[in-house]
Order: structure tokens, then sequence, then C-alpha cells
């Protein structure tokens, strides 16, 4: 499998710096294994400790239960589902699958059109400001929506994509093109 | 994006969708801050912009 | 992903027809239209593949309608 990588930034938060990293065109085994003896224990870590902060279930992260060998070897080859991630310090950072046959616009003005469904993003929990007092990078779930959009346009959709949110990404969906000295990164 | 409102096929999860005319302002910013990090950063030999720029 | 590679594609008038027409509708070059067609029927081959049906269903009377691939 050939992988297209492009030159990136994220933000160091501690750093308060630009850091190089890479935007690559798929999911490898690499992120897969970085999931697994990195993402996992860290969310497994973070769960413990709100539980223990008495924390309610219903604030704990919602993609925790999200398996992401199971889903990428279920769409593994298929045209209609392309990966993305990004990769910085030698590790992934976040991780998104998408659709692009089997969902539709459904705003007034574009109803039909074909889109860029996202089915799948997720940061590392080290970036995650609600698991953890300072997150490591900002920047990655904009950099993914960017790369949903140009996948949208190099498939001559438009720009157009769409996705369900779960109700803690509410807000950075909600206001993912407005301008502001926070949305910097 | 555009807050379509909740989802009762997708358990109730809200439906956000982007339009051409969002996506494209979206992008050239995107371009416009990779362009400032990038000087930021001094690194500037060998890069591949991310988005096509020139 | 991003390398392409140049075929010639042989149709009838009929299946140009189609395809013009087809491209025009959702307003996709011929062969961006060509392109979504075949990632969808390699989805719909692997859904089939995997024990799943494909159904049409009718929105109003929800009579369902099976589609039988080749």
């Amino acid at each position: 499998m050939t992988v297209r990588v492009r030159q990136v930034h994220l933000l160091n938060v501690e750093r308060c710096q630009p850091e190089p990293a890479e935007l690559w065109d798929a999911v490898t085994e690499q992120q897969l294994t970085d999931w697994e003896n990195e993402w996992v224990p860290e969310l497994l870590k973070a769960i413990e400790r709100l539980e223990r902060e008495g924390i309610e279930s219903r604030h704990w992260p919602q993609s925790s239960h999200w398996n992401w060998r199971k889903k990428v070897e279920a769409l593994r080859g298929m045209l209609a589902s392309p990966g993305f991630s990004i990769v910085c310090d030698g590790l992934t950072q976040g991780m998104m699958i998408v659709d692009t046959v089997k969902k539709r616009c459904r705003i007034d003005n574009q109803k039909g059109k074909p889109l860029v469904y996202v089915e799948f993003v997720e940061n590392a929990p080290w970036n995650r400001r609600e698991l953890c007092d300072s997150p490591r990078y900002r920047g990655v779930g904009s950099i993914l929506m960017r790369a949903a959009i140009e996948l949208s346009v190099e498939s001559e959709f438009g720009g157009r994509i769409g996705l369900h949110s779960l109700s803690q990404a509410h807000d950075f969906y909600a206001y993912l093109w407005h301008d502001g000295p926070w949305r910097r990164f | 994006m555009t807050d379509l409102g909740a989802d009762s096929d997708y358990q109730g999860l809200r439906y956000f969708e982007m339009m051409p005319e969002q996506t494209r302002a979206l992008v050239e910013k995107g371009k416009e801050r990779e362009r400032e990090r990038r000087d930021e950063d001094g690194n500037q030999q060998g890069v591949v912009h991310p988005y096509g720029a020139a | 992903m991003n390398t392409r590679k140049t075929m010639t594609l042989n149709l009838t008038e009929a299946e140009m027809q189609v395809l013009g027409s087809l491209s025009e509708k959702k307003d996709l070059s011929k062969t961006a239209l060509l392109r979504q067609a075949l990632r969808m029927y390699q989805l719909i081959e692997a859904r089939l593949e995997n024990g799943e049906k494909l159904f049409f269903e009718d929105e109003k009377t929800k009579e369902k309608a099976e589609v039988m691939m080749l």
C-alpha cells in the first residue's frame, strides 16, 4: 500500500510553538499498534482517574469503546472508506475514517448531493482537554477535518462533508469554520 | 458547520454538514495558518504543502 | 493513492448517453462518476460476499425488494 504523506504542523502546547507533523492518507499497522500500546492504556488510566474523582460516566470519553483495529480491518482495501492519520513525535496523534458513497447531503440547498461523511475521528488521549490537564498538541481535529474537505474536493463533491457528532464534540464542529484566536490551531 | 439537529436514526446524535462556501473558507484559512507555522518553525526546506498550495 | 493511470473505455452510444446524463445530474465529471461507481460496486460486492443482502425499500409502503447482483 502506498501512503501519501504531507507535512503539517501541530501546536506543541507546552512549548507554545508549532511542531512539524505528518498527515498520512491511511490508517496503517503503525497507527493500530500505537492505538493498542499507547492510546488504550492512556485512555484506561484517564477513565480510572475520572472514576476516582467521582465524575459521572456520561462525562467519560464517548469514543472509549471504539476498536480501531476492528474498524480498520473490516474496511481494509475498500475504496469507499479511506482513512487518515496524523503522526508527530513518532506517535499517532489522531485517526479518521470517512465514507464516500453511503450518505447524501441533507441541507436544503444541497439536498441529495454527494458528500464525504466522517464515520470516525479521534484524537489521542493525551491531546484531549477532558482527559488531561495539559494536552500535548492542538490542531489534530482541524487538520483531519481539512483532509476530509480536501478529499471531497478531489472527488468533485465540492468540499461538502457531513458527520454525526458525539455530544462532547458539539462545540468543536459548531464553530469549526468560525475564526478567533482560540482557533489558531 | 451547520447543525441539522438530533438524528433519531442515529441514537439521537446531532448531525452536522459543511457546505462548499464554508469549506472553501476553512481550507483557505488552513493554508494561511500552515504557512505561518512553517515560517515560525523555520522549516522551509523540502516541505510538501499539505493542502496543495504553491 | 494520488498516482493515477489512464485507460481507454469503449462504450456504446447508449452507455455513453447514460454516463453523460448521470454525470450531469450528479454534477460530476465522467471520470469522477465512474470512480464513484467503482467505490460503490466494490462496497456492495464485499457486503454481499459477507452474507448480507441488498434491498430497495418503498418509502411509503415499506415494501422491500431484494436486488440481485451479478
